[in-house]
């Protein structure tokens, strides 16, 4: 695979300067998208030894899937030990889309300006420079995703898990709670974008 | 030509402008100024298309005494803002640099800038719209409005929709730009003709769109029809 077609979005870390805008991205055809996939995919196979629960993702049915899962992806959300209001806050959303409670209020008045928020900076606010936000912001989008396509979520999604992935070293030390929420962020992006895959191809 | 006493054309040498300037030549309309703003990229090149004349620049559109050049980068800067508080058409077509917001005090000159969107608005506010709406409706549209200080919020003029063409590829460079500018000319046209422009208020809309990921520009362009 030549440099052109390769992807090339988690190769650097993207919490880092400069910032990463997708500005005039060149068009390369599908080997491009058989990239993106071999990305996603190398990365759950190097990272999914690494977490104790990881084998229970795969090994549920589709007719167990939305709620069991969102929940079961919340008792990490709710594991986390340093709380700050932004962790809070998507723990209290995450219980609204669990619930399916008036969804179309919850984006518009708190989902669509944190996208809005982190789609100018690249950064999500009052993160205090903590990971775990980033993937917990992702599983949110995803699950939002996941009830109804969204293409305004999904694409933040995408650009999330590039910088949870870019931002993962093989050989360091990281939280099997980061870990865990972004494998299962990835997890759900594949499942969303194989879907899109069968709409419009 | 005719040439519109009313109207400036304010921008920067970009394709979009070229494909401005070349439509507008081709339909015999002329905006009677022209500020010109530097694009700091190095090495302007411009691939020739079927459609519209990319060899086109101010310099060759404009007379020298309805041109200036002015030397920012900056859309937002003092210089440009002088000059349109100074200058005496009300409507200015707008091609500035992509990505980059018009500031209120460009916006508060008493002047308005006329812009032509790549997405129908309300729906398709934002950045990159153009792929969006591809990927979600196999469609094309282009918006015009004023600008206000709301991205794409200002009233909307007209909007049109244009077909999806199969080399999806060549959309950032030559059927984005195209598609603007034939929508400008119609506008143009309808203005000399009425001598106003007809304003519709704007519904609300929730979320903007904002630049496509590259996994989802590539969905658009390989979408099948």
């Amino acid at each position: 695979m030549n440099m052109e077609t390769e992807y090339s979005y988690t190769k650097r870390n993207l919490f880092l300067l400069p910032k990463e805008h997708y500005m005039y991205s060149a068009f390369t055809g599908f080997p491009f998208l058989e990239s993106y996939k071999k990305n996603r995919n190398n990365f759950v196979s190097t990272f999914s030894n690494k977490v104790f629960n990881y084998s229970q993702i795969f090994t549920k049915t589709l007719l167990q899937e939305l709620l069991e899962e969102q929940a079961f992806a919340g008792v990490y959300f709710e594991k986390e030990t340093k709380h700050t209001s932004l962790t809070e806050t998507f723990t209290e959303i995450l219980n609204r889309i669990i619930q399916k409670n008036d969804l179309e209020d919850l984006l518009n008045n708190q989902i669509y300006p944190m996208v809005k928020s982190f789609e100018v900076t690249k950064r999500l606010k009052n993160s205090e420079d903590e990971l775990i936000v980033y993937p917990m912001f992702a599983n949110l989008l995803a699950s939002i995703c996941n009830i109804n396509f969204n293409a305004i979520l999904f694409n933040a999604l995408l650009k999330l898990n590039d910088m949870c992935i870019s931002a993962f070293l093989p050989e360091n030390e990281n939280s099997e709670e980061i870990i865990f929420l972004t494998l299962y962020a990835l997890k759900q992006e594949l499942k969303i974008y194989d879907e899109l895959v069968v709409r419009v191809l | 030509m005719i040439q519109l006493d009313d109207v400036g054309f304010l921008g920067i040498d970009s394709v979009r402008t070229r494909a401005y300037l070349s439509c507008l030549k081709k339909s015999g309309i002329i905006p009677s100024a022209a500020i010109e703003i530097k694009n700091e990229r190095a090495n302007l090149t411009f691939n020739e298309n079927k459609f519209f004349n990319t060899n086109i620049s101010f310099q060759d559109y404009f007379q020298n005494e309805a041109h200036i050049k002015l030397d920012t980068s900056d859309i937002n800067s003092v210089l440009v803002e002088n000059e349109l508080r100074n200058a005496k058409q009300k409507y200015w077509i707008y091609s500035g640099p992509a990505g980059i917001i018009v500031k209120n005090n460009i916006l508060s000159t008493g002047k308005d800038l006329l812009h032509v969107h790549p997405g129908k608005i309300p729906d398709y506010r934002g950045s990159t719209t153009i792929y969006y709406s591809v990927l979600m409706e196999n469609k094309i549209y282009c918006s015009a409005f004023f600008l206000a200080e709301k991205i794409d919020a200002g009233d909307l003029i007209s909007y049109k929709e244009f077909e999806v063409p199969k080399d999806k590829e060549n959309i950032d460079y030559v059927y984005d730009p195209f598609y603007r500018a034939e929508l400008l000319v119609e506008i143009l046209q309808t203005y000399k003709k009425i001598g106003m422009f007809p304003l519709y208020k704007q519904s609300h809309s929730p979320c903007d769109f904002f630049i496509i990921h590259p996994v989802l520009k590539h969905l658009a362009i390989l979408r099948q029809s």
